[in-house]
């Protein structure tokens, strides 16, 4: 008896049949993981608390929808079946038995990647929509989460489908299983990590980066990293992982969902081609396109040594021409060393280890090139200030520059309310700018001691474009220029964010930072909320009526935590805070502190346990411990205070550099902080003490 | 018929097969001998539509074979290192033939599967190097494919399935007028099964001829004359001689008939016609054009 002719439906299916059959173990783990995250999951959700059911529907709809760790599951099955997929390349016996059979190339190559599609599909849909049904009939669905389910299930076949044409385009490539995935895994992660290390550079050799250079490459990186274009959205927010936020962010990736259709378009053409040009005979060989050899060298070569030369560069410091060619002849001679050892693998001979040299000196010469560009600053990045025409304004930004870039990445982001809020004496910021920037290179680059504080200035073009730098406005600075500066309120506003914000609670006060006041709190309630913009009205007035002078001579008072109301593009889940220094001057705001106890002249000696001072003399420590209240109190009073960016300035620090140890009673949540005594404050008893004057 | 028109493949700088043109003719057993590294089976893999050659083309019934699903439904192609999927059984490795191959003959698998003792249910990583081989020479024969490509096939194969396996390919080929290709570094076992040998070397075919042709072309003569040894014998084309003592060995390119005629007019006090071996024929024939064969063929 002969079988029948098969027809093409039917060899497709029984192709399905015989590979779900050979693809068994890779089958049975996409289905137990997806049966754990979905009913299994839903399950453990849906016995939690029933109080809370608004709570639940969110968290129901975030595991059938977008729990970022099943992208990366997701990713790492599309991964590890692509590789599988081609693996019969890589071995002569199944390259004989498969060419062999009657069924066209591109017709068995379709076959496997459907088959790898449909057992990760089938179990991920089987059991996301079965747990939705079930949901139903328990009267817990509601469209978001049955939207949300859809919406996960076809950003993650996108992700699935534009990782598996990555990874067989490099699989493809290789003619053996160890290279295949070496090389798949690189170069899937490989715009993040050469991102990751243009970054490190742009950070470690211009010392005026605010990681703005950076960004660029990291959206570059995001863009050809299929998963970096989903947890792009991590460095936007960081706070709670609620389902409205992860809805926003779904809505919000939209472009990420058309960067990844657009990658896999572009590597299934790739793959399909390769596929028709891979000769059979090259199973076994480690590149199975001798003409990709020299490009993949280079591609490994130069982040190589680019990183060898990072880390050696975190062992030598130093700017000099003779240290970078240190750093470039090991750079060099690693890189040299990395690529005979490649081409000794590649060939299987390590007498063919310089076979391409050529590659590797093009290689070397683009390292170093790259490294040397970014040493000396060739495109003048540090110097940059931009011409006085072309500037429009400006943003100081001292600690909440991550809340600048983020509203930058966000919807809530308005450009005009933004520009409205800007520096706008060009004369001013430029000089600013160009004096900061110098002092920071004179400090980090030419090693001039440089006391300071630091900022960040971002020059919004006329153009709209943004750039930012690094800069330290050194304590000579022209105090004139200054104060002008901050008369400015929108320097001011940038000095010190939330001023402007819909303040509703004061959340802490504290002395100098260190202690806080329990007292003044109130707790939340129209009560409250008049008093948090009672004290911002004082506040505001105070900082009216100072100038720099008054603000940069380092004596704060105390400090002051305000929040404002959750903001409406988090889902009123997400709380903003702001502290905001309380200065010595600033009366109207002291006084109302004051009201409620807060009485920030010193820390109220009741509260610390003890105080413990010490000091390093001749190899020993010499310390004492005090828990006289009139001995606390004169050590206080003694204490550095911190600058107007909550730093203690060199010059106002005691030179002995004794170390005190506030021990707090049992209410400070800090049992220990450790503190420093401004110049002329150390206490008599204390440096007799200590045995300062021997 | 499979033509083969100057193909020649190359893996980077090796050269594999160089400028091969042949014709393997329906209904022939085809034998293509040669040493490991001739292109043995890199002449089956081309032909099997598994390589593309460089130059040249092979075409099956004048179709071209590389990715041809029609023409490979006609091609069985048995490689020297058979592949079985990791776990499976014959019985699985039925169903996948039966599924690829149109006019696979289960009924005739699962008879052979018995004859030869194969046990369809033990998983085939447990079977022994010449069960694996049986195996796959099953799966061949069942196909039922028009040609038969054996890559090194009977060397895993005892005398007794040797023997089996000519008797498979005979019926088949009176049957159905299957034609098989067999690659052998080993002339003696192809001897008595091929029509037809090819032999390889360095890439190139040396040799391409009907073994009857090329055994009833030659003649091999041992004598020992009566007297003095005649210095040369006219009206014959003495293709070697070999003289031990008084016993001359005279191998003539002629007819049987006409060298005993020749060979009549001398006095002998010892004469026979003995037959040449196919090791023998190849050794003078490839000597013949100037090569040192011996070296090439006998293991």
């Amino acid at each position: 008896m002969t079988s029948k002719s098969s027809s093409s439906a039917n060899k497709f299916f029984k192709a399905q049949h015989i590979l779900f059959g050979r693809r068994m173990a890779c089958t049975v783990i996409s289905f137990l993981v997806w049966f754990f995250t979905f009913p299994v999951g839903t399950s453990l959700i849906l016995l939690q608390d029933r109080a809370e059911a608004s709570y639940r529907i969110d968290m129901l709809s975030s595991f059938l929808g977008v729990r970022s760790w099943t992208f990366v599951f997701t990713a790492a099955s599309a991964f590890v079946l692509a590789i599988e997929g081609v693996s019969w390349l890589f071995s002569r016996q199944k390259v004989d038995f498969y060419e062999s059979m009657p069924i066209k190339r591109n017709k068995r190559f379709r076959a496997i990647w459907i088959n790898s599609f449909l057992i990760w599909l089938i179990p991920f849909a089987l059991f996301a929509f079965g747990t939705s049904a079930w949901m139903a009939a328990g009267g817990h669905l509601t469209t978001m989460v049955l939207t949300d389910t859809a919406a996960g299930l076809l950003r993650q076949a996108l992700l699935f489908i534009t990782v598996y044409a990555v990874t067989t385009v490099f699989a493809l490539l290789t003619g053996n299983p160890v290279t295949a995935v070496a090389l798949s895994f690189i170069f899937n992660i490989y715009p993040s990590v050469t991102s990751f290390l243009g970054r490190w550079l742009l950070e470690q050799f211009l010392v005026t980066d605010p990681t703005g250079a950076g960004i660029l490459l990291a959206r570059i990186a995001g863009w050809l990293t299929p998963l970096g274009n989903y947890y792009s959205f991590q460095t936007d927010y960081t706070g709670e992982t609620t389902a409205v936020i992860l809805r926003h962010i779904m809505k919000k990736t939209l472009p990420g969902d058309i960067r990844n259709l657009v990658l896999f378009l572009v590597f299934a053409l790739i793959a399909a081609f390769l596929f028709r040009r891979r000769k059979n005979e090259m199973a076994g060989v480690s590149l199975a396109f001798p003409v990709t050899v020299p490009l993949i060298m280079i591609l490994l070569l130069v982040p190589g040594m680019l990183m060898t030369g990072l880390v050696v560069g975190t062992i030598l410091s130093g700017f000099s021409a003779d240290r970078f060619v240190i750093w470039a002849v090991i750079m060099v001679l690693i890189g040299m060393a990395a690529n005979c050892l490649i081409e000794a693998y590649i060939e299987g001979d390590i007498r063919f280890a310089f076979r391409r040299f050529w590659a590797f000196i093009l290689a070397a010469v683009l390292a170093v090139g790259i490294f040397g560009a970014v040493f000396f600053d060739v495109f003048g990045y540090d110097t940059y200030v931009p011409s006085p025409d072309s500037v429009k304004g400006a943003a100081f930004l001292h600690s909440q520059r991550e809340d600048f870039w983020r509203l930058r990445t966000t919807e809530t982001y308005d450009e005009e309310t933004y520009t409205a809020a800007l520096v706008t004496d060009t004369e001013d910021i430029l000089e600013l700018g160009r004096t900061g920037q110098k002092a920071l290179i004179d400090r980090d680059k030419n090693m001039v001691q440089t006391d300071g504080w630091e900022m960040y200035i971002s020059y919004i073009g006329k153009n709209n474009r943004i750039e930012t730098r690094h800069i330290l406005v050194p304590t000579d600075i022209d105090r004139e220029l200054m104060n002008r500066l901050f008369a400015d309120p929108a320097f001011r506003e940038d000095l010190y964010p939330g001023l402007g914000a819909d303040l509703s609670l004061c959340t802490n006060v504290s002395w100098n930072n260190i202690f806080s006041y329990e007292n003044v709190l109130l707790a939340e309630g129209e009560k409250a909320s008049a008093y948090a913009e009672k004290v911002l009205a004082a506040y505001k007035e105070d900082l009216e009526e100072a100038d720099f002078d008054n603000i940069s001579d380092g004596k704060i008072s105390g400090m002051l935590q305000l929040s404002c109301t959750a903001a409406e593009d988090t889902g009123g889940k997400e709380f903003r805070e702001y502290s905001l220094p309380v200065y010595r001057s600033f009366k109207k705001t002291r006084a109302l502190l004051k009201k409620k106890d807060a009485d920030m002249s010193a820390p109220d000696p009741d509260m610390i346990g003890s105080i413990e001072v010490s000091y390093y003399r001749d190899g020993r420590q010499i310390g004492r411990t005090y828990e006289d209240a009139e001995k606390i109190r004169q050590i206080t009073e003694g204490l550095a205070g911190t600058d107007m960016f909550y730093d203690i300035p060199f010059e106002n620090r005691d030179e002995k550099g004794i170390s005190v140890f506030i021990s707090w009673k049992k209410e400070n949540p800090e049992e220990y902080y450790s503190y420093t005594f401004r110049k002329g404050g150390i206490p008599a008893f204390v440096a007799e003490d200590l045995e300062l004057a021997r | 018929m499979i033509d083969i028109q100057s193909v020649s493949k190359s893996y980077e700088k090796t050269r594999a097969v160089q400028d091969v043109s042949l014709t393997l003719e329906d209904g022939q057993v085809f034998g293509l001998v040669g040493t490991n590294g001739a292109g043995k089976s890199t002449l089956l893999r081309l032909i099997a539509g598994i390589l593309v050659p460089d130059r040249g083309k092979i075409l099956v019934d004048n179709e071209p074979v590389y990715d041809n699903p029609a023409v490979r439904e006609n091609i069985f192609f048995i490689s020297d290192e058979p592949y079985y999927y990791p776990g499976s059984r014959a019985v699985d490795m039925k169903k996948w033939y039966r599924d690829m191959y149109p006019s696979f003959d289960t009924d005739r698998f699962d008879k052979l599967i018995k004859d030869f003792g194969l046990d369809p249910r033990r998983r085939i990583r447990t079977y022994s190097k010449g069960m694996r081989r049986q195996l796959a020479v099953i799966c061949g024969i069942c196909a039922g494919t028009r040609y038969l490509l054996c890559d090194e096939t009977t060397d895993g194969l005892d005398p007794v399935m040797r023997q089996a396996l000519k008797s498979l390919l005979g019926g088949d080929m009176e049957e159905r007028g299957l034609t098989p290709v067999l690659a052998s570094h080993n002339l003696r076992e192809l001897e008595d099964i091929c029509d037809h040998v090819g032999l390889l070397h360095q890439g190139g075919i040396l040799l391409s001829q009907d073994i009857a042709d090329m055994k009833l072309g030659l003649q091999k003569i041992q004598c020992v004359f009566e007297g003095e040894a005649p210095a040369e014998i006219p009206g014959l084309e003495v293709v070697s001689h070999e003289a031990r003592g008084r016993l001359h060995t005279y191998v003539v390119r002629s007819g049987r008939e006409e060298a005993e005629t020749v060979f009549s007019q001398y006095s002998f006090v010892f004469y026979e016609i003995l037959n040449l071996s196919l090791e023998e024929v190849f050794i003078l024939e490839t000597e013949a054009v100037g090569y040192d064969v011996k070296k090439l063929i006998i293991g």
